[in-house]
């Protein structure tokens, strides 16, 4: 699977004429088992270039490609089902459902498919693999609102995988863990483009950058291509220079 | 469809999906006492009519209630008149058969007594055609002196056995209820009526008021013949001197009338009820979609179509409008079944139950407009709710 931004941009209106820009002319592509990293500041267009990516935003000009079909040409229906069956996105803010229990909202992607049979064994046993990969096994029936930010991060991450979906996008994966749990998040999250998916992360945190990716920095709407051995993390709460 | 996101959504919501089954059960209860209350005298004042079974129904002119309080309530009235009168009466042109009775009451004397004071209704086997007719519903044949037939709303006592007056009676049969004065009054035969109530140390004032009890009568019933107007009757009787004639149909239309004032406002309440009701929802459910404008752009953004979307929105209205209506149409029959002894108490209205099937179509149907209210508020916020772009959603609903 490849998906390609071919000349991409998009602005935001206001009701008073005012616009923002926070994607000029993008170009990009990634493929299968590939995984980026996109850094920049805040409001520079991060989540907006996730947005597109995941099909959730039509760009003002440009086009998405998917494997050299433009996805313009999708109707709002087969968007919504691409993006169930085939992306897993995890949002800068969690978004949890607040009378889901931590499974039931990992198990969400999956009741909008229609699955809703959590009897299933293999399904039960995913979503325990992944409670346990993400130490949350003891959280399974709390509620949201009786979770930490970091735990409900993690809740948000086991549900962008629960559907095993070819594409991860994840706009601050690691932000609210602590120093240990992000260098382990945010490897298993990488991780996942070995088992032939692909990832793209907005960061702000430059430490996922020496995990060995492609990486990017969006300033002014422009996305320039980094080499990652440019990037120096100095430990936690640094800030990220360039060398 | 997200059955357990919905189910979800209702019953861990506690508060908004309580204040809607408020709203929503309130409506329903409202409705369903507006509509029954009317409904049920309008049925119990026919029903009284047609098991009077006389065109014409004579009183004593002195009594201080009104003929229609004698048909339709079950109050004691010690209302006496001359037994003579019966024979004035035979020589009406247009009167082809009548029938004296005999009112006393019981007395609420000790624990073995009936609980409330009932009408005691002496009738007179060889002219009856009002008692017999009842009496071939439920006993089927006449009934000896020492017993009495009960009407549906007189409570079973002492297992078979009622105690009237200091004395023990047999109960050969209940009536249905029927909706009237019939429903609470014990019919024995006139003879013992008058033997009891003459014997009575607690009713010797009204004797010594209106004279031996054994020639007097209380109410007399009259069948017209066929072709004669009970209107033209009535008013022939009315001549008679001591004596307030009134013909059966009189009586339902006067009561009729009576009721139009409270059809009016059964009505305009349910009305109002229904247009609060259906302003509550709305703006209701409005606040709900702001309220879940972030979770919306999540589902959205996670997949779900906008038609799955919009009927989410629906499917939690219906399950919870259903839950509230059931709910409020079986508040509102408790309180129909609470205001239906105060009518009978209190009122000069007879009350009638429609039968359990027809009762649960009335509440079915009632219900089922409850819901319909509910799905015509929620369809405008599902519709928006199913329009929303996820985007916007999830970033203003970050702000809300």
């Amino acid at each position: 699977m490849q998906i390609e931004l071919r000349g991409v941009s998009h602005y935001y209106g206001d009701r008073l004429g005012g616009r923002v820009f926070p994607l000029r002319n993008i170009n990009f592509s990634i493929s299968t088992g590939e995984r980026a990293i996109i850094l920049g500041p805040s409001g520079s267009g991060k989540s907006t270039l996730l947005f597109v990516l995941g099909c959730l935003l039509r760009p003002v000009r440009g086009e998405v490609m998917l494997d050299g079909q433009p996805l313009s040409k999708k109707s709002e229906e087969e968007l919504a089902l691409f993006r169930n069956s085939q992306i897993g996105f995890v949002f800068q803010r969690c978004y949890l459902v607040p009378t889901l229990t931590v499974t039931e909202n990992i198990l969400l992607p999956l009741w909008i498919q229609g699955r809703q049979r959590t009897k299933n064994h293999k399904l039960a046993s995913r979503v325990k693999e992944l409670l346990e990969q993400l130490d949350l096994t003891e959280r399974g029936h709390f509620l949201p609102h009786m979770l930490s930010g970091g735990q409900r991060r993690r809740v948000a991450l086991a549900r962008a995988l629960i559907n095993d979906p070819e594409i991860i996008l994840a706009d601050e994966p690691t932000a609210e863990l602590d120093v240990a749990k992000k260098t382990k998040i945010g490897q298993w999250i990488l991780e996942q483009a070995n088992r032939g998916k692909i990832v793209v992360i907005a960061t702000h945190d430059p430490s996922l950058v020496t995990m060995g990716s492609r990486s990017y920095d969006l300033r002014n709407g422009q996305m320039y291509a980094q080499d990652s051995t440019r990037w120096n993390y100095s430990g936690a709460g640094a800030k990220a220079k360039s060398i | 469809m997200l059955w357990r996101l919905v189910w979800r959504n209702v019953h861990r919501r506690p508060w908004q999906t309580g204040l809607t089954i408020f709203v929503v059960g309130s409506c329903t209860a409202a409705l369903v006492i507006c509509l029954m209350i009317v409904r049920g005298i309008e049925q119990g004042a026919r029903n009284a009519v047609d098991n009077l079974g006389a065109d014409v129904l004579v009183i004593p002119a002195a009594a201080q209630l009104e003929p229609g309080q004698v048909l339709f309530t079950g109050a004691p009235a010690n209302i006496y008149m001359p037994g003579d009168v019966v024979e004035e009466i035979v020589k009406i042109p247009g009167v082809e058969a009548v029938s004296p009775q005999f009112f006393s009451q019981t007395l609420n004397e000790s624990c073995c007594s009936l609980p409330e004071e009932y009408r005691l209704v002496g009738y007179d086997s060889s002219t009856d055609f009002l008692v017999k007719r009842l009496l071939a519903q439920g006993v089927k044949r006449e009934l000896n002196p020492r017993e009495v037939v009960v009407g549906g709303a007189v409570p079973a006592f002492l297992g078979d056995r009622v105690l009237i007056l200091g004395t023990a009676f047999d109960v050969a049969g209940y009536l249905k209820p029927m909706g009237g004065g019939i429903d609470r009054t014990i019919f024995i035969s006139m003879d013992t009526a008058r033997q009891l109530a003459g014997a009575s140390p607690y009713l010797q004032e009204l004797w010594a008021e209106f004279g031996d009890p054994s020639h007097l009568v209380s109410a007399v019933l009259i069948k017209t013949a066929p072709g004669t107007s009970p209107e033209r009757v009535a008013k022939d009787i009315g001549k008679i001197e001591g004596v307030r004639a009134t013909a059966a149909a009189k009586m339902f239309i006067n009561l009729k009338e009576q009721l139009l004032v409270f059809q009016a406002l059964a009505w305009v309440l349910a009305f109002i009820t229904v247009g609060i009701t259906l302003a509550s929802l709305l703006s209701r459910y409005s606040s709900l979609v702001i309220e879940r404008q972030e979770e919306i752009g999540l589902l959205r953004a996670l997949g779900t179509g906008r038609r799955q979307v919009f009927l989410l929105v629906m499917a939690e209205t219906v399950l919870s409008g259903l839950i509230a209506a059931v709910a409020g149409a079986l508040l509102g029959w408790g309180l129909v079944y609470y205001l239906k002894g105060l009518i009978e108490k209190h009122s000069s209205f007879p009350f009638l139950f429609p039968p359990l099937p027809q009762l649960i179509m009335i509440l079915t149907i009632i219900s089922a407009g409850v819901v319909l209210i509910s799905i015509a508020a929620a369809l405008w916020p599902a519709r928006v709710s199913a329009k929303m772009d996820p985007v916007i959603a999830l970033t203003e609903g970050e702000l809300k």
